[in-house]
């Protein structure tokens, strides 16, 4: 498959600031080293816990933020830190939280409408014309367009934010855990929705989320976060059936399964994620890693392929994979 | 003859001997309003279910569907300024009603015979206090020991949470403690007057899945250890099938089905619980299309007449948009509110 958004050595270090002249007092290390591809009309799904940068990665493919270091390149062109309005139409992002995110003050169509204007693209009849094929894409009545945000509901909400990211016809869509907020009979509504929208106009994701089935369902490849790096990257299949990382294999197995005849050999996994100001030296999963060693401990390990498609961060991922 | 039928009958008073004591918390018909724009709008509306001794019980439901202040009414937490029980009965060991004592006795009841631990334990916790005076506050108030004692004692309960080093996290305040830690706490203040029943409110929700692991398994074992009733309150299919052996769908405020576990996640019989399985994408299954449940939860000025869940069901008829089916016992353990249901297999008996 084509590459269409290729990422390599990604770093975003948000500086600590401290005292009165705010010096900086440390670094840390939110996205550190990060390499992986997204493929035309395909969906990448990001999955981490708390505080391992995956949010930081999307705000930085939009342009929300700008990276330290590393190459990014959209299309074959490399993609600047700071980005030109062409640059930023071509990828649109969907929030967490559809209550934040919208404008409480703006109506549906101007909130549909703004990134058009703002854009510089058509007149008033075109934008209006494409505001109406918008919300109807997304199942909402023509009725609704003079509302205001606080009049719908959640599921709603979403559905409104990703018509508004879905205005500009980008190619790629960055969906920050964009159905986490939302009620369980609702998500499906969400990602039925992503589905079909990928099927009909080729759209491609970056999926970022913690709920892991989501990610299974949506995603064809996923890679897996852990205090700024990537540990592990598949195909959504080999990930599930036979993922390698000790931190993967804790995160899957951590997962409560809807199923009461599930048998689960669960790893739980001791003590907490380190800080990500003092992260420990070697592998950053060797204070929780149950097979950690010496080597561990002292060396890092890089991203490397173990199998075609499968890459693992771990000293041990030979004898692991076996 | 006669001695027989008398037989029979203490026989079957002492089923119900057996069963009423196996019962810890009995809520009965129980109807909750809270004042929303000057009127009271009911919000869990006739709600009836048995807590059993020892058991893992698990209320499932959306966002508004009434399983929290379900939950709060057994603790009397609602607030009372907003907030009235319009009928019902919440009985304790089949003696006491809850909703009838004083607020004194109310304090010797909360905490001590049932607790509660809440899903963002930052806000529940107080941010000025260390998590040692916080656990020990609880002892203090409810057994008369020494400030010593009870400082002792909160070491212990601490540790029995797996909390690393528990003489040192003792003086540390919230802020400090990461988010599994502070639920440590939390439970922690729960556990400490060894209650009967254990009202877990979203537990693990605020949490990331490997510290959710750690939190579900350590109340599991404490569950276990202490003969004590969990009550799981959560929307997480995965986490009631996981720790529960019986559980309760809710939606808009009223039951919809009650059943074990396994009978539920193999058959479930309500169409909302059909369609809330249906809809969760699962690790073990590919689906190319999640199956939909049409349409968003009513807004609760909006909550239609009849079966609640009518507005979206796709089997729905005229009787359940006129009339509210009652929950009805349709097994040993199993209670359905749903017309349709219940009248299949009333037709198939």
């Amino acid at each position: 498959m084509e590459t269409f958004l290729r990422v390599r050595g990604l770093k975003k270090h948000f500086p600590l600031k401290s005292g009165l002249l705010r010096k900086t007092v440390g670094l840390v290390k939110a996205v550190d080293n990060v390499n992986f591809d997204v493929y035309r009309g395909d969906t990448f799904g990001l999955v981490g816990e708390s505080g391992c940068g995956k949010t930081t990665v999307g705000k930085i493919m939009v342009g929300l933020l700008e990276a330290d270091g590393g190459d990014v390149t959209f299309e074959g062109k490399p993609m600047m830190a700071k980005r030109n309005l062409a640059m930023r139409k071509n990828i649109q992002i969907v929030f967490q939280d559809p209550y934040g995110s919208l404008n409480p003050r703006m109506t549906v169509h101007e909130l549909l409408a703004e990134p058009m204007k703002k854009h510089k693209m058509g007149n008033k009849t075109e934008i209006n014309q494409k505001v109406l094929e918008t919300i109807d894409i997304i199942s909402l009545n023509k009725r609704d367009l003079y509302k205001y945000p606080h009049e719908f509901s959640g599921g709603q909400r979403q559905r409104i934010a990703i018509a508004r990211a879905l205005m500009l016809e980008p190619q790629l869509l960055v969906c920050d855990e964009p159905v986490s907020a939302l009620d369980v009979s609702v998500q499906a509504q969400i990602l039925n929705l992503f589905k079909r929208l990928q099927q009909e106009r080729g759209i491609s994701y970056l999926f970022i989320a913690h709920g892991l089935a989501t990610v299974k369902h949506i995603s064809n490849r996923v890679g897996v976060m852990y205090l700024g790096q990537m540990v592990e990257m598949a195909e959504t299949k080999t990930m599930f059936d036979a993922c390698v990382h000790p931190y993967t294999r804790a995160l899957f197995s951590s997962i409560p399964v809807p199923d009461p005849t599930h048998k689960s050999n669960r790893v739980i996994l001791h003590g907490e994620v380190p800080s990500p100001l003092n992260p420990p030296p070697g592998c950053k999963f060797h204070t929780r890693c149950i097979y950690a060693c010496e080597h561990c401990k002292q060396d890092e390990p890089i991203l490397r392929e173990i199998a075609p498609g499968h890459r693992v961060a771990c000293h041990l991922s030979e004898q692991l994979a076996r | 003859m006669r001695l027989m039928s008398v037989c029979g009958l203490t026989n079957q008073l002492k089923l119900v001997m057996i069963k009423m004591n196996n019962i810890l918390v009995s809520v009965k018909n129980l109807t909750t309003a809270f004042k929303m724009g000057g009127r009271y709008t009911t919000v869990i509306d006739d709600v009836s279910f048995d807590i059993y001794k020892n058991e893992a019980l698990g209320i499932v439901g959306e966002s508004g569907s009434g399983k929290s202040v379900t939950a709060k009414s057994i603790m009397r937490l609602n607030p009372v300024t907003v907030s009235k029980v319009l009928n019902g009965k919440i009985v304790y060991d089949g003696t006491q009603d809850v909703l009838e004592l004083s607020e004194k006795e109310m304090c010797s009841y909360r905490g001590n015979k049932i607790s509660m631990i809440f899903q963002e334990p930052m806000s529940s916790l107080n941010p000025i206090m260390t998590c040692g005076n916080q656990i020990g506050e609880a002892i203090m108030l409810h057994q008369k020991i020494s400030k010593k004692e009870a400082r002792e004692k909160s070491i212990d309960i601490l540790q029995k949470t797996g909390m690393p080093s528990p003489e040192k996290r003792i003086d540390s305040y919230p802020h400090e403690l990461s988010g599994g830690m502070r639920q440590r706490v939390m439970i922690a203040i729960a556990l400490s007057c060894g209650p009967h029943l254990l009202i877990a409110d979203e537990p693990t929700t605020a949490l990331d899945p490997t510290i959710q692991a750690q939190i579900l398994d350590l109340i599991r074992g404490i569950q276990t250890k202490a003969n004590m009733s969990v009550l799981y309150i959560t929307h997480d299919l995965g986490v009631v099938a996981e720790m529960c052996q019986r559980i309760i769908i809710m939606y808009c405020g009223c039951i919809m089905e009650i059943a074990d576990t396994y009978d539920l996640f193999t058959d479930p019989l309500h169409p909302y619980s059909q369609g809330l399985l249906n809809a969760i994408p699962k690790m073990n299954e590919d689906k190319e299309w999640l199956h939909n449940i049409k349409g968003t939860v009513p807004h609760f000025t909006e909550i239609p007449q009849g079966c609640v869940f009518c507005t979206r069901c796709p089997e729905a008829c005229d009787s359940c948009r006129d009339t509210r089916p009652k929950l009805t016992k349709i097994g040993e353990r199993r209670e359905v509110a749903c017309h349709r249901v219940i009248h299949r297999l009333r037709r198939d008996q």
